[in-house]
Formats: C-alpha cells, sequence, structure tokens
C-alpha cells in the first residue's frame, strides 16, 4: 500500500531540489543590480503620502452578499427543473413555499433599502 | 417516498413549521411597520410558542420515524421539544423588560430566537447525521448574530466574530467526523451506523476511529467543553443578558441531544476508545468552570462559568452511558432539565432587580439585602442557587445524586470524586449570593423591576415550584427522563 505512494516522494523531492537548483544556478551567471524602487514589494503604482480623507461607505459588499444568497437559491432549481415533470405537484409545492420564504427575504433587504446605491 | 407520504410526514414536524411560520409573520410584521411596539412582537412570538407546544401534546407516547428515517417523534424528542419552546419562551419573556432598559431594540431580535428555537427543535427530532448538523447550524447562525446585537459595543461585536470563527471551525470540524464516519459504515442514520459498527466489524478501523475523534472536538466545541471553551467567556460577557442566558441554556440543549444521538446510539459499539476521552474531557470541564467562576465578582459570569461545570457534570452521565446506557443517559437527561431550570431561573431574577438610574444589578454587591426589599425574589433565587449546588430539598440534589451514582456504579469512581470535591468546591460562590440576599443591609438605590415584569415574576415563581417538585417527588420526572431513554435506544 505504503509503496504506491513512493513515486510521489520522489517527485516532491525532486520539485524542491529543481525549485531551489534553479534559483542558486541562475544567481551564478545572471547580472545583479539592486535599487530601492526594484526591492519594493510593489513596483508599481504611488506610495499613499497620507491617510484617506474618510471612510467611504462601499456597498459592494452587501450587493455581493445578496447576490450570494440569491444565487444559491439557483442550485436548488436545477435539479427541480430537470425532475419537475417527475415531481407532480408535490414539487411544485415545495419550492413555491421554498421561493416564498425567499421572497420574504427579499423583501426585507428591500424595505431596509440594501439594494440602494446611496444611503 | 410518494407524494402523499410527504405531506403526511410533514404533520409530524408541525411544531417546527408553527415556529417557523411565526417567526416569518414577525419579521414581515416588523419590517412593514418599523414603529411597532417590542411587546406586541413578544406578544406574537409567545403565542406561536404556545401554540406549537399545543401541538406537540398530541404527539405525546407515539414514536413515529418519518422522512427517510431522518426524523424522529418519540419521547426524547418530544421531552426536548417542551423544554425548548419553554425555556425559548421565557427569554423572550425577560427580554421586555431588559431591552426597556437599555433602548438598543431591533425588530429582527425575536425572529432570529425564533429560527434558534427551530434548529434546536430539529436536533431534538434529528436521527440522521445530516440533520443534526443542519439544526446545529440553524441554532449556530442566528447564536452568532444576536451576540452581536448590541451592535455599539466593541465587546459584542469582538465576541460575536470570536464566536462566529470558533463554531464555524467546530462545525467544520464535525462535518469532516461525520463524512469519516459515514465514509467507513456508508450509514447516515444513527442506528444503522450502530448495526453497521456492530455488524461489519470495524470498531479498531482506525478512519472511523479519527471520525469519532473529530466529532467529539467538534461537539466539544458546541457545548463549552474544555479544552474548547475559549469563546465561552467572552460570548457570555458581551452577548445581551438574555441572550446569555440563551446561550447557557437553550442552546446547550442541541448538542447535548446530539452528544446523546450520537455517542449513546451511533458510535456506542466504540464506547471503549471514547470513554477514557469523555471521561477526561469532563473530568476538566468541571474542574476549570469552577475554578473560573471562583473568581467572578459578577454574577451573570459567575453563572456562566458554573454553566461550564454543570456540561462537565453532564458529560460524566455520558462516560457513565458508555458501559450501562440506561444509568447514563437517564442521569443526564433528569440533570439537564434541573440544570435549564435553575440557570435560567438565576438569569430572569438578575433581569428582575435592578438599580436606580437604569443599572444593571448583576454584581454580588447588588444583591446585598435582597430578602429585605422582596422577600419572594430572595427566596426564589435562593432556591435556583440550592438548586445548582445540590442542596436536599431541590431537584438539583437528585440530579447529582443519580450521576454520580451512575459513574460509581460503572466504575469511574475516580471521576465521581473528581465530581464531589467540585460540588463542594462550588458552594464558595452559590452560597456567597445567599449571604449577600440574606445577611446585610440593603443599599438604599436597590429596587425592582416592576414595569412589564408582572409574567416574568410569575413564571420565576413557577419555575422555583418546579425546581422544589423536582426534589420533593422526583419520580415523575424520573420516569419521563426513562421513557425518552426507551425510545432512543
Amino acid at each position: 500500500m505504503l509503496a504506491h505512494y513512493f513515486p510521489i516522494f520522489v517527485f516532491t523531492i525532486l520539485a524542491f531540489v529543481v525549485g531551489i537548483a534553479a534559483i542558486r544556478l541562475g544567481g551564478l551567471v545572471r547580472p545583479s543590480h539592486p535599487d530601492r524602487v526594484k526591492l519594493s514589494p510593489y513596483e508599481c503604482g504611488l506610495k499613499p503620502i497620507h491617510d484617506l480623507p474618510h471612510r467611504n461607505t462601499v456597498p459592494f459588499y452587501l450587493l455581493s452578499m445578496l447576490f450570494l444568497l440569491f444565487d444559491v437559491e439557483i442550485l436548488f432549481f436545477f435539479p427541480w427543473v430537470l425532475f419537475f415533470e417527475r415531481s407532480s405537484i408535490n414539487g411544485f409545492a415545495s419550492m413555491l413555499l421554498f421561493m416564498f420564504i425567499l421572497f420574504v427575504g427579499y423583501l426585507y433587504a428591500w424595505k431596509k433599502g440594501a439594494l440602494e446605491w446611496r444611503h | 417516498m410518494t407524494a402523499q407520504q410527504l405531506w403526511l410526514d410533514t404533520l409530524y414536524i408541525l411544531p417546527e413549521i408553527i415556529v417557523t411560520a411565526v417567526a416569518l409573520l414577525v419579521f414581515t410584521w416588523d419590517f412593514l411597520r418599523p414603529k411597532e411596539q417590542p411587546v406586541m412582537l413578544a406578544a406574537v412570538s409567545l403565542l406561536g410558542l404556545l401554540i406549537a407546544m399545543m401541538f406537540t401534546v398530541p404527539q405525546w407516547g407515539q414514536e413515529f420515524i418519518v422522512f427517510s428515517k431522518s426524523i424522529a417523534v418519540d419521547y426524547f424528542s418530544i421531552c426536548l421539544k417542551f423544554l425548548t419552546l419553554s425555556v425559548t419562551a421565557f427569554v423572550i419573556v425577560i427580554s421586555i423588560p431588559y431591552f426597556k432598559k437599555v433602548d438598543m431594540w431591533r425588530g429582527e431580535y425575536f425572529v432570529l430566537l425564533l429560527f434558534a428555537c427551530v434548529g434546536i427543535l430539529l436536533v431534538g427530532d434529528g436521527i440522521s447525521l445530516v440533520t443534526i448538523y443542519l439544526g446545529l447550524e440553524l441554532l449556530a447562525i442566528p447564536a452568532y448574530v444576536l451576540t452581536a446585537f448590541m451592535v455599539h459595543d466593541e465587546r459584542s461585536s469582538e465576541a460575536a466574530m470570536k464566536y462566529f470563527l470558533m463554531g464555524s471551525l467546530a462545525s467544520a470540524i464535525m462535518v469532516y467526523g461525520i463524512s469519516l464516519v459515514y465514509g467507513i459504515t456508508g450509514q447516515l442514520n444513527i442506528y444503522a451506523i450502530q448495526d453497521y459498527i456492530v455488524k461489519a466489524g470495524v470498531k479498531s478501523d482506525p478512519a472511523l476511529l479519527v471520525g469519532v475523534i473529530l466529532l467529539i472536538a467538534g461537539f466539544g466545541f458546541k457545548i463549552g467543553a474544555v479544552p474548547f471553551h475559549m469563546w465561552l467567556p467572552d460570548v457570555y460577557e458581551g452577548a445581551p443578558t438574555p441572550i446569555t442566558a440563551y446561550i447557557a441554556t437553550a442552546a446547550k440543549i442541541a448538542p447535548m441531544a446530539a452528544v446523546l444521538r450520537v455517542f449513546v446510539v451511533a458510535v456506542h459499539p466504540l464506547s471503549g476508545h471514547w470513554m477514557p476521552v469523555m471521561a477526561i474531557l469532563s473530568a476538566l470541564t468541571m474542574s476549570l468552570g469552577n475554578f473560573l467562576a471562583l473568581k467572578q465578582e459578577n454574577i451573570k459570569r459567575m453563572l456562566a462559568y458554573s454553566g461550564i461545570t454543570h456540561i462537565g457534570y453532564a458529560l460524566m452521565g455520558i462516560v457513565a452511558a458508555g458501559v450501562s446506557r440506561e444509568m447514563g443517559v437517564v442521569s443526564v437527561v433528569f440533570y439537564f432539565i434541573v440544570y435549564l431550570i435553575s440557570n435560567v431561573g438565576a438569569f430572569g431574577v438578575i433581569i428582575y432587580i435592578c438599580k436606580e438610574g437604569g443599572r444593571w444589578g448583576d454584581n454580588y454587591n447588588d444583591f446585598k439585602g435582597l430578602a429585605k426589599v422582596s422577600p419572594l425574589a430572595a427566596m426564589v433565587m435562593s432556591i435556583f442557587v440550592m438548586s445548582m449546588l445540590g442542596v436536599p430539598p431541590t431537584g438539583g440534589f437528585m440530579g447529582k445524586i443519580w450521576l454520580f451514582a451512575a459513574a460509581i456504579k460503572t466504575n469511574m469512581i475516580w471521576l465521581a470524586v473528581v465530581g464531589v470535591i467540585n460540588a463542594i468546591i462550588s458552594a464558595y460562590y452559590y452560597l456567597r449570593v445567599m449571604v449577600m440576599m440574606y445577611m446585610h443591609e440593603p443599599s438604599p438605590e436597590l429596587m425592582i423591576e416592576k414595569e412589564g415584569a408582572g409574567l416574568l415574576a410569575f413564571m420565576l415563581f413557577v419555575m422555583a415550584a418546579i425546581t422544589v417538585y423536582m426534589g420533593i417527588n422526583p419520580g415523575v420526572f424520573y420516569d419521563l427522563a426513562y421513557k425518552s431513554l426507551t425510545t432512543l435506544l
């Protein structure tokens, strides 16, 4: 059983060896002229000179959360659609109930102003 | 399963459906009429819980296994349903005077409480690992939000964040455990798992054992057993007081029921492996909770820490159930009923007394001379405290006797000794409350919450009466616990 894993073990070792060797051997041949900009974590873009003047409200997170919620609902719709003919009135009623509960949540989000971009 | 069968099955979970419907009603009502009085929403929620309780009554005495063997309606689950519904109702009652005081009101409060209640009901019903897990999550998510309910209080947000992170980690661990158990046995139904483990002889399968250990860790987080208790003190301190009461009592029903269903039934054939682990957890939980409770100056925190201790005692019964399921389960169920009533009742008394200027009287010093200001409140508090300590005329005494007896008869004598020592240590902080109430002069600013607390006073009185009755005539509740055992196995 354990013997089956031996190639993986060899492969892991090899991966490390190749990775380290590539950096080390390359360091011997390539020219090296480091400066401050080159060594900075982000080579492009401006450095911030002061803190942001005020906090911006970001409605993105609310919208994306709502999107996620109602997107997951699709997950339940797919199998339902595929088996719609076989699931009879029973399946239809269950799905209506499910949609009703989601609808209440949707109304809540709407009423509380979660869908408005500006507050 | 035919369509007709599905609709018939639905009738058996009517209490859950009713609570969900009421939650949706309160939810809609709140956002359509945002200026509604909290008392109205509370009244509707209470009415809904009462109706759900009424629909639970006709199920009594019958045993049904429905929804493709994933939900059982039996003595055990009905017993839990009554407990859950009444504790939730009580928490709603204590919330009304509390939110009048702190002036921090949002209508979502009752909705979240009701959804958490549905989660607990589902766990009580569930005999499939998936149902149990779903119920626990349905309880946990509203509980995270309720902890963060004091939006402007940093401690509340911090507590909620910790609770959320720890809780999700625990859920992940639990699901991994469930998946391993499912992977080895190929079953989700707890009875089927038990049969499979016995018949297929997989008792020492390493993957299964790892699964069981992960389950212990996951459930340990949820019930707050040491060493998985780090989130508890913060949550208890940061959450609003009624929610602390809820998390310390009702929210412990669900994981405890799950532990009973999973360890006493599903993986019981492996008891030789999980018993020592549980015994150590139990001893640690009892001792650490006790030592932390000793140095508290705040009664709310003391109750929270002593709640950890009580979970440790209850775990002792689970350990005993590894050898003798009968003794173990009966003592756990009985003890848990007593613990719930006395602990949630003590939280109720804290909300009942208050000081001028809207401050909360929840320090030991605030209880000074309560017996002179309100002899009845002091008496009720003493009954709850004595019950938690385990003094004879109360239910706590019988509960402790059966737990210790179960531990001794199953040869876990060292565990019983640890338990008794801890019971003696706990006398310090429990009796301190009584000393404060009876042996000091009252401070002039101590007063009793009158406004909107009539129902609370009545319920406190009834609960104190039940606590005493459980000590004088424990037979009724013992029968109840015994019956729930017979259907559980």
